[in-house]
């Protein structure tokens, strides 16, 4: 167990020194100068080239990589061209939200679709089972962005009912979560369903009921905790995905999140910004999978560790 | 052959999304001379008209029928569909069969790439190679499929590593078969179900991330209708127009049910173990 | 085995549960202690304030809803105008721009020239003070010019200042400065939002990289808290010199989708919205709770069509585009009247500018040049931003269906705005949408960079237009100190490239402002600033 764990962390590390590697060159080769965005289309071209020297980047490529991956060796992100900040603050300053807003999506789309897979797959075969399923390929299908608008458009302009901006009140977390949650909520029904449906066939599930174990009992302990382990990956999985998925929803709420940090530094060329951005996402992302793997072949033995 | 094409269509919910695929496909091939408009006809006059009327779905902030460019907009959403698909699968193809095959350091180098590129946030990484790769119709797509390859790779590898220790398998090696020839006729065709239904799922994911990056300007060029860019632009007329907000995005959604009804179904078809429930 | 099954998903929630706790304490903690800090000195000077000031519980706080988030609060180094609207609420300069465009004293109270036009002597006020209690005078103007110029600062603004040889210090009201050439727009220029005053206190300990976030001037807003991507709140200068606006402080928040910027102020969420869409305005036009102010800007929306490329060298063709396109159409229908038809190339706000008058729309006639220059079937392709510029695409849409109407094919190609800006630098291409805003309000800003023949790309004349009569025009201009000579040369020059048709000439966008109706002083300023020096909130 433990030589499992110490081999997937020190391949986490590997994967994050290439992430750092691959986002800084790709940037390099977008279209766009960081200098020409900072000093804005009406900057003469000395001025252009003084705030280029004064960023580093008149260096040659090679050695400006050198210089930012020793830095990030020492745990320094570097500053933001735009602000001047340190990009570590400007990311710890958005990645709490974030992170917030992706844990009440997850539990929006846990609290929804392990209940409707319950549901469909005790009425397997039934209408219950055929509609909950209907909608929840309605709702893997719906792109997010749509799903946030029409939500906007109920609830808060029609009904007034739920605050679409701000992030004071548990109240504003409703509508950005579950624009985000829905999508997974679905998914996770199906799964819930089908990892159910294979445990109920099973021999001893059929002992259990045999032996006079409740319905219920049979359902909610035996079957259920079998389900868990493909939930718990999916929730793995999604977590991570939910993490960098947010732009589109992020300005839709008005939710100072990371991805739309990216965003806006992709835009204005803030290189260090998008890197430092992706860097943290990366870690969050490998660091869950990290957790979800362990989880994983702790809870299932036909995994070798 | 018509026994097995009547399984496919046992449940009614997989005839009625490969009904919407072939309208679908039928909108996409003879969209312009179905609409009862041309979708480029600007009329400022007759701006932003509510649904009704000679406007099935009204028109939009130039007075052009939004329902002949919903129709329009069909064929931007399926290419995008078909082609990062491809590109995606040859991509997964090219990394995952030799690393499946081979296996050894080899496979350890293509997950270590998967694996890297699966840290990118998907939309980010889209967002970024389209912007590296520029201007061009298919250069969303093609953005698209790149940042789908790892998933296609890993699929393809794992495959590759269960079909390979089978005993045809090693009666072919044993037979004097090569490399190349066990990998493109042994194992593939093997291997080609789980993928197909995989490429189908993906090709919903596909449309609405492809939507997605119109809806944030770096998709379709205008005037091309496309779906995405038509929510985005619908965005400034919230409530004066929402109808402009809700047909694009119903036109999305019902092609990416379909698609993925189409790709389940499949799926239980190709997998007899779960074909009953 | 089986315990560590039981016992790892509780691990797993509670790893979750601690990191959630985590980042609570860190969101209230780290980026804006700096900012509080600052604002924890300027709160002593404000104890010091006059007892004569409202006492402030009566005093509500102004809540604005503005769509980016401010990148530098140093005005020396900031360049995007989001940020610029800020800065010009915490800093000021030696003058300043009215609603007007008049040239008014704002930290000088008077000035001189001297027979050469090279010096300027600049009498300053003598009651300043900065935010963080230290005075304002001779000295602190030397140092702030010394730091936009000097090399280590790497001012992106620098060449506004450029023309400064040196400021020399003749006593603590008085100061001196020389320019290189006698230059005619000086005042303009020193009216740039670069050009305002930081605490030489400030300077001295926050350096270049910490100034941004730690601002200190002597304009009505004081920096309190920045919380990045979210919001900043500004408390309210006691000790500013026209008198304290009258609310208890500044919040804006930064929103960034438009039409959730409009649904806020129409439910009252927020006092002040900036940079609505024109589609948004006009409904809200309509709500008797709201008002709008709209205003011109200095900005003029045009089509720099390659002067050196294909048919476009011929001045024939291009003047056929001019008169192919209607842009009255365009400014009623496409942007809702909120823009004005241009009649030069600078706007009627830019100082210079000459009423020359647009090509008319007349479609017969550009089909007669078109056909005379031997380019019935032209095909060009028209690179535009998206959402860079008010409502950008639809414009070229509009565009490309006008032109069609004479046999143009318009082909356009949407581009993200940096790599555009990138692709242009090249000078390949037929033709490209963009917008230019003189950002000193004055003509030399306005026509210099983009119509003299030095200035080509990579620089900023993105027509590649060249004509040696225009080039002397400029260059006598620059050198012009007497107003009216100046003035006309300006015109002489307006008047050749408008021939010449060297762009097609669209529109001068406008802006707007939607308050409610509690709020009322904010003065909209063409460069595109607003000064809430004299808001009030009911």
């Amino acid at each position: 167990m433990a030589v499992y764990i110490a081999k997937k962390i020190g391949l986490t590390f590997v994967v994050l020194f290439c992430a750092a590697t691959c986002s800084f060159f790709l940037l390099r080769l977008i279209p766009g100068d960081p200098a020409e965005a900072l000093a804005g289309p009406q900057a003469t071209q000395s001025d252009v080239a003084a705030v280029r020297a004064s960023l580093n980047l008149d260096k040659p490529i090679p050695l400006q990589y050198t210089a930012y991956m020793g830095n990030l060796l020492k745990g320094d992100l570097g500053y933001s061209y735009r602000s001047r900040r340190p990009v570590l603050d400007e990311v710890l300053a958005r990645w709490p939200n974030t992170l917030r807003l992706s844990l009440t999506s997850m539990l929006v789309a846990v609290v929804i679709g392990v209940p409707v897979g319950i549901f469909a797959a005790r009425r397997r075969g039934k209408l219950g089972d055929t509609l909950s399923m209907g909608i929840s390929f309605l709702g893997i299908s719906m792109p997010s962005f749509w799903l946030g608008m029409l939500l906007i458009l109920l609830f808060s302009v029609r009904f007034k009912l739920l605050p679409f901006y701000g992030m004071d009140s548990p109240l504003n977390y409703i509508l950005p979560s579950l624009t985000l949650g829905l999508g997974i909520a679905a998914n996770i029904a199906r799964l819930t369903r089908v990892s159910m449906l294979e445990v109920l066939d099973q021999d001893y599930i059929r002992t259990a009921r045999g032996k006079g174990v409740s319905e219920a009992g049979v359902v909610y302990v035996h079957a259920l905790r079998n389900a868990a382990v493909s939930i718990i990956t999916i929730i793995g999985l999604q977590l991570g995905a939910l993490l960098g998925g947010q732009v589109v929803t992020e300005t839709l709420f008005s939710w100072p999140g990371l991805g739309r940090m990216i965003v806006d530094a992709l835009t204005a060329r803030d290189y260090m910004v998008v890197q430092g951005g992706i860097l943290v996402l990366a870690l969050t992302f490998t660091i869950l999978n990290l957790l979800t793997d362990i989880c994983y072949a702790v809870l299932d033995p036909r995994i070798r560790l | 052959m018509l026994k097995n094409s009547l399984g496919f269509f046992r449940r009614p919910s997989t005839l009625i999304a490969a009904v919407i695929f072939l309208i679908l496909i039928i909108v996409c091939l003879f969209g312009t001379s179905i609409a009862p408009y041309p979708p480029y006809e600007q009329n400022l006059e007759n701006k932003l008209q509510p649904p009704g009327g000679g406007h099935l779905f009204g028109t939009d902030d130039f007075g052009r029928d939004l329902f002949s460019r919903v129709l329009a907009g069909a064929k931007y959403s399926l290419s995008a569909g078909l082609v990062s698909v491809l590109v995606g699968l040859t991509g997964g193809l090219l990394l995952g069969v030799p690393a499946g095959y081979y296996g050894g350091w080899l496979d350890r180098l293509v997950m270590l790439i998967c694996d890297t590129m699966l840290a990118f946030p998907g939309i980010l990484m889209a967002m970024a190679l389209s912007m590296v790769l520029g201007q061009g119709r298919f250069t969303p797509m093609i953005a698209v499929g790149i940042s789908s390859i790892p998933v296609f790779a890993r699929l393809v590898r794992s495959q590759f590593l269960s079909i390979r220790e089978r005993q045809y398998i090693e009666a072919a090696r044993a037979a004097g078969a090569g490399d190349l020839r066990i990998a493109l006729f042994y194992i593939l065709p093997n291997a080609f179900g789980t993928v197909m239904v995989q490429a189908t799922l993906r090709m919903g994911t596909a449309i609405i991330t492809a939507a997605t990056l119109s809806f944030l300007g770096l998709g379709a060029q205008p005037p091309e209708p496309e779906w995405g860019s038509m929510l985005n632009a619908a965005r400034a007329y919230f409530f004066s127009a929402p109808h402009l907000a809700v047909f694009p995005g119903l036109a999305i959604t019902i092609t990416v049910v379909a698609v993925n009804i189409l790709g389940d179904s499949l799926r239980d078809y190709l997998d007899p173990r779960l074909r009953e429930r | 085995m089986n315990r560590i099954k039981k016992i790892l998903p509780l691990m797993l929630a509670m790893a979750l549960i601690i990191t959630l706790a985590g980042c609570n304490g860190g969101d209230s903690g780290s980026p804006s202690s700096d900012a509080s800090q600052s604002a924890v000195s300027a709160d002593s000077s404000q104890a010091q304030s006059s007892p004569t000031d409202a006492p402030s519980d009566e005093l509500k706080d102004l809540i604005v809803a503005t769509g980016t988030d401010a990148s530098t609060l140093d005005p020396h180094l900031c360049t995007d105008s989001a940020t610029e609207v800020i800065n010009k609420n915490i800093y000021q300069n030696l003058v300043r721009y009215t609603a007007e465009m008049e040239i008014v004293p704002e930290l000088a109270t008077e000035w001189t020239t001297s027979e050469d036009g090279k010096t300027w002597r600049f009498t300053l006020r003598d009651d300043l003070k900065f935010h963080d209690g230290t005075d304002f005078n001779a000295e602190a103007v030397k140092i702030n010019f010394e730091r936009i110029l000097a090399e280590e600062t790497a001012s992106p603004r620098r060449s506004v200042f450029a023309m400064i040889e040196s400021v020399t210090v003749v006593d603590p009201t008085h100061v001196d400065i020389l320019t290189s050439y006698p230059c005619g727009s000086f005042l303009q220029q020193l009216c740039h939002p670069a050009g305002g005053m930081i605490s030489p206190a400030a300077i001295e300990t926050h350096g270049i990289e910490n100034l941004g976030q730690n601002p200190c001037g002597t304009g009505p807003l004081m920096l309190k808290e920045w919380t990045p991507g979210e919001k900043l709140v500004f408390d309210i200068f006691q000790d500013y010199y026209a008198g304290a606006p009258k609310v208890k402080s500044v919040t804006m928040n930064i929103v960034p989708d438009s039409s959730t910027r409009a649904m806020l102020i129409e439910s009252g969420q927020c006092d002040v919205a900036l940079r609505l869409p024109v589609t948004e305005i006009e409904r809200l036009r309509g709500d008797a709770n709201l008002t709008v102010t709209e205003g011109s800007t200095v900005m003029t929306m045009y089509i720099a069509l390659n002067n050196t490329k294909g048919a476009l060298q011929d001045p024939n063709v291009r003047r056929a585009l001019n008169l192919a396109v209607d842009i009255d159409s365009i400014v009623k229908n496409v942007v809702s009247n909120f823009s004005e038809a241009a009649d030069s190339v600078i706007s009627k706000h830019t100082w210079g500018h000459a009423s020359i008058g647009a090509y008319p729309y007349d479609p017969e006639q550009a089909k007669q040049l078109l056909k005379d220059a031997g380019h019935e079937n032209l095909e060009i392709t028209l690179w535009t931003p998206v959402g860079r510029y008010l409502m950008d695409i639809q414009v070229a849409e509009a565009i490309q269906a006008q032109l069609a109407d004479v046999g143009v094919t318009l082909n356009i190609q949407q581009w993200e705005f940096q790599a555009l800006m990138e692709e242009v630098k090249k000078a390949e291409f037929d033709a490209v949408l963009l917008g230019w805003s003189p950002s000193t309000a004055d003509a030399d800003q306005g026509l210099y960079p983009v119509f003299h023949s030095t200035q080509h790309p990579p620089q900023s004349n993105r027509a590649l237009y060249s004509n040696a009569d225009v080039d002397t025009l400029l260059e006598q201009a620059r050198e012009e100190v007497d107003a009216t000579k100046r003035a006309d040369l300006y015109k002489q020059a307006q008047q050749i490239i408008m021939d010449d048709a060297a762009w097609l000439l669209l529109y001068y966008p406008n802006q707007a402002l939607v308050t409610t109706k509690d709020v009322s002083g904010i003065e909209l300023i063409p460069t595109e600033h607003m000064l809430f020096a004299n808001v009030e909130k009911k």
